[in-house]
């Protein structure tokens, strides 16, 4: 996994503070964040379409907990919001937060497979 | 040190795992708390544990919980949960799960490591007192010491002993305690004796039956 040499979605150089510059490490992570993403999407989406609030809340919060990892603000933040509606039971603000996320995590994917997201 | 670490989320499994072990930890990894409470039972269980808060099934606070009802024979693993930013009011329900620690994810290696730097002294500190204890245990278990109650014959002065008894007192004495008894006479008995050592050799003149 090739490290994103300036990246607007993440904050590179908070992993590195965090992680010792242990370039290996960060590379292994961004690497496992790609592969987990697809399938904790599908997770939240499903959960979201059946109402779900604890699943939602779960797995936003899993999410949140992985993008965290990358210092990805945008998509840790999305996630937060979309972890707090679900635990709130504010379903009807649930659909238009999951967008929201999803857009933040397209970028981000984008991003690291270094397939610039188009400018929003 | 032998650390256990607990989350589902293998990114942080990855990350606790690889900092630990390159600070030379041996390191078992659990992807959830019923996992964790697993290893944590086994005999020879590591000895620190960090555990996300989160987890599904059981989640670190219950898996600390459980882990301090079990540990009644003195074992008491150091214990750090880990919590998200923004769940520090979780923080106080952790620490009185059992939790010794908590760190906050995602977290900085050098804070890890500091915090698990001072689970090992705390680990250290418990050992050396469990070991001091159990010296002081043995050696006052050699300890012979007289208290309580003490039956004793109101006219020959024996003592009753537990096993029902009646022993003299200067050899009781020196049974049941670290004292030695050095044997002598006080006056009035000396008196008494040598008066009673007269009127003896009174009634019994000896006789002078040796004849050279």
């Amino acid at each position: 996994m090739k490290i994103p040499t300036s990246a607007r979605h993440l904050d590179i150089a908070d992993m590195r503070r965090r992680l010792g510059d242990d370039e290996a490490l960060i590379a292994d992570l961004l690497g496992l964040f790609l592969e987990d993403c697809a399938a904790r999407m599908q997770a939240i989406s499903a959960a979201v379409a059946s109402g779900q609030l604890d699943a939602v809340r779960r797995g936003a919060h899993q999410l949140k907990g992985s993008a965290a990892n990358l210092a990805a603000g945008g998509a840790v933040e999305a996630a937060g919001t979309l972890e707090s509606m679900a635990e709130r039971g504010e379903a009807d603000a649930i659909d238009a937060q999951f967008a929201r996320l999803t857009l933040e995590v397209e970028q981000l994917v984008a991003e690291l497979r270094d397939q610039p997201a188009e400018r929003p | 040190v032998r650390i256990l670490v607990a989350d589902d989320d293998r990114m942080s499994t990855e990350v606790l795992a690889r900092t630990l072990r390159t600070a030379n930890y041996d390191v078992t990894v659990a992807n959830n708390g019923v996992e964790a409470l697993t290893i944590m039972q086994r005999a020879g269980a590591p000895s620190l544990a960090i555990l996300d808060w989160m987890m599904p099934e059981l989640d670190g606070p219950d898996v600390c919980k459980q882990v301090r009802a079990d540990g009644g024979a003195g074992v008491h693993p150091y214990l750090i949960l880990l919590t998200s930013r923004d769940a520090r009011e979780d923080v106080v329900a952790g620490l009185q799960a059992g939790a010794d620690d908590y760190l906050v994810k995602p977290f900085h290696q050098g804070e890890l490591l500091a915090r698990v730097s001072v689970g090992e002294r705390v680990l250290a500190l418990q050992e050396g007192l469990a070991a001091r204890v159990e010296e002081l245990q043995l050696a006052l278990s050699k300890v012979k010491r007289l208290s309580g109650l003490l039956p004793i014959c109101s006219y020959c002065k024996a003592i009753r002993s537990d096993d029902n008894y009646w022993h003299q007192v200067d050899n009781y004495l020196s049974e049941q305690s670290d004292a030695k008894l050095s044997h002598g006479i006080c006056p009035p008995c000396y008196a008494r004796l040598s008066a009673e050592l007269d009127e003896y050799e009174k009634n019994h003149p000896p006789k002078r039956s040796v004849s050279f």
